[in-house]
């Protein structure tokens, strides 16, 4: 069959260049209404704020305690409104006493910690859970950096580590991008990337889930930093049982876990050096595993990796808690293979920050 | 500046080409020619400023001395515009290189030189070590500094080709050029062909295949497999891409580039691969090696000899390693195996003869792409099922008890085949170009690859010869 003609060269070029327009720049105005990594603040952008499963915590954690520290230092317009106001002297402006000045920090694992659980092991700090999804120890090292360098507050860090982040091989997109404070990237260059972001598959989830209202993540980026999986809670919720089978299927086949990645253990050393120069009191645990996890390690590759991590210097020894959600009721405090549940947390602080 | 970049696609690319038809149209060529020289000192410099007055002086430079030899036929002149040339990019590429062997060979502890490699210095090098030999060979007519510039800094090109004879661009200038819509619809095609091949193919066998050459543990055989062909498939995928986008670049200014692919994985011996792959990387290596080394004018052991020197010279060209010059070695090999085999009279059919020829440019790509030759070799080895034969997830059903990686699903080889597949049976970009004609059909086709290019691709990866 002979196709449709569109007469000559003369009209196609033009066709074919208001095509290629109007594909290429309807990229940036889905960027910015879509906003699938929630860096845009505009009043275009559909859905609600911080729960697109695209979120980029990186960017926004830092931003967030970026903007707190900005308000609480005694320049801040604030305080300079509230001098000329005859509020407060301009000098005895304090820092809020929310304002975070310690961290949780690790992968996702640790990004379902709440905060107000690790406040109990120290009564002077306030801590923000600064962990990002699939963490590696370089980037919470360049964060750290960014933040002390630009002048927050930085008391104490709490680490809790598991293998998966060693052996991790994965490449991520733009949902895991560090802040520019944390990256050498200039920031206009970090906003000009997203609005240019090849994001169709992240845009479309997240342009399905405010079309049905139903997110099944929501993050807590300005007040505990912590996330939700509010689709996992009501499942849960309305049927256990039936979360159960289907998170964690009889027939699941055992896996062999990928071989270490060194450099993640050197970007470990570097990170736990850091701490000690900067006087930064740093708690290190190993967080629990799920059996299927534990497995696909086995108990040689991780006593391998215990000794990897103590023999670092400036971490020392530090409480294992590998096996301590492992019981035969394990499926029920967990939500997947890798996360255990909030409700286990209280337990699982008890464990990586008790005295030894 | 990629060229998958979005200030490139966006704002770089139509700003030069419509600068460029507007200057035309005012019919002030000599403006449009050096105002796209200024484009492509802008594109140059984007990457690195440091280095933008070594090309300009360079350019320069070698304009000059091209000129001089021309009208001298000076082979003293010609001599010491090569070892100029070589000696720079020996100096900028290679010094480390001897500097590190010499310590190892002589036990000395020299301390290498802090240099950043200049973008596309292999390229140009090549590119003006053809013009000063076409000079004295008394080629060369058009003394024009602005022509000369435009051809040797024309942005397309500059970075990683294809590269150009003095032929291939300069003469095109000499008349006004005239806005053809049927080449400028072949270019927009090209382009957006290219950028599909880049961003939706290449860019994502990237994502498997970096892993498995990144992995400190010993690839077992069915990793192995992904490791070669995958990297097989991302080169050309990417190599060709770019190329396409150049050339498609190219036709939208009205400029025709030489081919550099031509489905070189249908190719049925190691020869026809070399016409196929970076075809205009084995002209010149043909035309300024091959033959003054006598090519195979002197004898079958000779012409063996200048082939096996010919390939390695071209494998060390693409990098200061160890790994490269194996590479070409192998290759050089390849082509007189190849050529034994000929004289010999031995005959197969195509499709095994296209079958040896895909598994030996495989086989070499490992070592191209591993970081040390022990790496290579270790692929190799797993390759032939020696270090094990861990399952991918994909046939655990078949295996029950054995071992399962977790470092490919088993979804390469479905993807891997559909790729091979394409390569082996598509008739390529520049043949659909070529028979592009103007129909709604194409329309869509077109609009499909632009779209799936810039809304699906990652993050805006370099090209893999923009290194070299």
């Amino acid at each position: 069959m002979k196709a449709l003609s569109i007469g000559s060269f003369d009209s196609f070029w033009k066709a074919a260049l208001v095509a290629g327009g109007i594909a290429a720049w309807s990229l940036p105005v889905w960027n910015v209404v879509v906003n699938p990594y929630q860096i845009f603040k505009t009043r275009f952008a559909i859905g609600g704020r911080y729960t697109s499963s695209t979120t980029n915590e990186r960017y926004l954690k830092v931003e967030y305690l970026l903007n707190e520290a900005k308000k609480a230092s005694p320049n801040s317009s604030n305080a300079i409104v509230g001098q000329i106001n005859d509020d407060l002297p301009r000098d005895s402006v304090k820092t809020k006493s929310t304002a975070p000045d310690s961290y949780i920090v690790g992968s996702s694992i640790m990004g379902l910690v709440e905060p107000r659980l690790v406040n109990q092991y120290f009564h002077d700090r306030h801590f923000y859970n600064l962990a990002f999804l699939a963490a590696k120890p370089d980037e919470i090292l360049a964060t750290l950096r960014g933040l002390k360098r630009d002048g927050v507050t930085i008391k104490t860090v709490v680490y809790g580590l598991e293998p998966i982040a060693f052996t991790d091989i994965k490449s991520y997109g733009p949902a895991y991008q560090l802040h520019p404070e944390a990256s050498d990237q200039s920031r206009q260059r970090v906003v000009f990337e997203y609005l240019f972001a090849s994001s169709l598959s992240d845009g479309f989830s997240r342009l399905v889930t405010s079309i049905k209202g139903n997110p099944s993540v929501r993050y807590d980026i300005e007040e505990t930093g912590r996330y939700y999986l509010e689709r996992y809670d009501q499942e849960i919720e309305k049927d256990h049982g039936a979360f159960i089978r289907k998170q964690f299927p009889l027939n699941a086949k055992p896996v062999k876990a990928p071989p270490w990645i060194d450099s993640r253990f050197e970007d470990l050393q570097k990170l736990a050096l850091w701490l000690k120069d900067e006087s930064i009191d740093a708690k290190f645990y190993l967080n629990p595993l799920h059996p299927y996890v534990a497995n696909a390690y086995g108990s040689e590759r991780l006593a391998e990796f215990k000794q990897k991590i103590t023999q670092l210097q400036g971490i020392g020894g530090i409480n294992d808690c590998t096996r301590l959600l492992i019981d035969d009721d394990v499926n029920r405090r967990f939500y997947d293979y890798k996360h255990f549940r909030p409700m286990e947390t209280g337990k699982v602080i008890d464990c990586g920050l008790s005295m030894r | 500046m990629l060229f998958n970049s979005p200030e490139f696609i966006y704002f770089f690319l139509p700003f030069s080409i419509a600068a460029w038809w507007v200057l035309q149209r005012m019919k002030r060529e000599h403006d449009a020619q050096w105002l796209v020289v200024i484009c492509s000192i802008y594109f140059y410099g984007w990457w690195d400023t440091r280095y933008v007055p070594l090309l300009i002086g360079n350019a320069i430079g070698n304009f000059y001395l091209g000129q001089k030899i021309s009208e001298t036929k000076s082979k003293a002149l010609l001599i010491a515009g090569l070892i100029y040339n070589i000696g720079m990019l020996g100096y900028f590429k290679y010094a480390n290189f001897f500097i590190e062997n010499w310590n190892v060979v002589a036990g000395s502890q020299h301390s290498l030189l802090q240099l950043v490699l200049p973008l596309g210095i292999s390229f140009f090098t090549f590119q003006v070590i053809a013009y000063l030999v076409d000079c004295y060979k008394g080629y060369v007519s058009d003394f024009n500094l602005g022509r000369f510039a435009f051809s040797i800094s024309f942005y397309p090109h500059l970075i990683a080709g294809p590269i150009l004879h003095y032929s291939d661009v300069m003469p095109q200038l000499r008349g006004r050029i005239d806005f053809d819509a049927r080449q400028f619809s072949q270019g927009l095609f090209l382009f957006a062909a290219g950028l599909f091949k880049k961003s939706a193919i290449a860019d994502r066998i990237a994502e498997h295949v970096d892993p498995l050459f990144a992995a400190d543990t010993s690839l077992q055989f069915f990793e192995s497999w992904v490791a070669a062909v995958g990297y097989g498939l991302q080169i050309y995928f990417d190599f060709s891409g770019y190329s396409d986008m150049a050339i498609g670049i190219g036709l939208m200014f009205g400029i025709i580039l030489p081919q550099n692919f031509d489905s070189p994985y249908q190719a049925v011996n190691i020869a026809d691969f070399w016409k196929r792959w970076h075809m205009t990387l084995s002209r010149f290596l043909r035309d300024y090696v091959y033959i003054p080394l006598g090519g195979n004018r002197n004898g079958f052991a000779k012409g063996l000899l200048a082939a096996a020197v010919t390939m390695s010279v071209g494998g060390f060209w693409h990098g200061a390693a160890w790994t490269f010059v194996l590479w070409g070695v192998l290759h050089g090999i390849f082509i007189g195996i190849h050529r034994i085999w000929t004289k010999a009279d031995i005959r197969m059919s195509e499709p095994v003869a296209i079958a040896i020829t895909f598994l030996s440019v495989t086989a070499a790509w490992v070592v191209f792409r591993a970081e040390s030759v022990g790496q290579a070799l270790a692929i190799w080895k797993g390759m032939i099922g020696v270090n094990g034969f861990a399952i991918p997830n994909l046939a655990a059903g078949i295996c029950q008890s054995c071992t399962q990686t977790t470092l490919i699903t088993g979804m390469e080889f479905v993807q891997g085949g559909i790729l091979l597949l394409i390569c082996m049976t598509y008739v390529n970009a520049q043949k659909e170009a070529q028979r592009l004609e103007p129909n709604f059909k194409n329309l869509t086709y077109f609009t499909s690859l632009f779209f799936t290019s810039i809304w699906m691709s990652g993050s805006h990866e370099s090209f893999i010869y923009w290194q070299f």
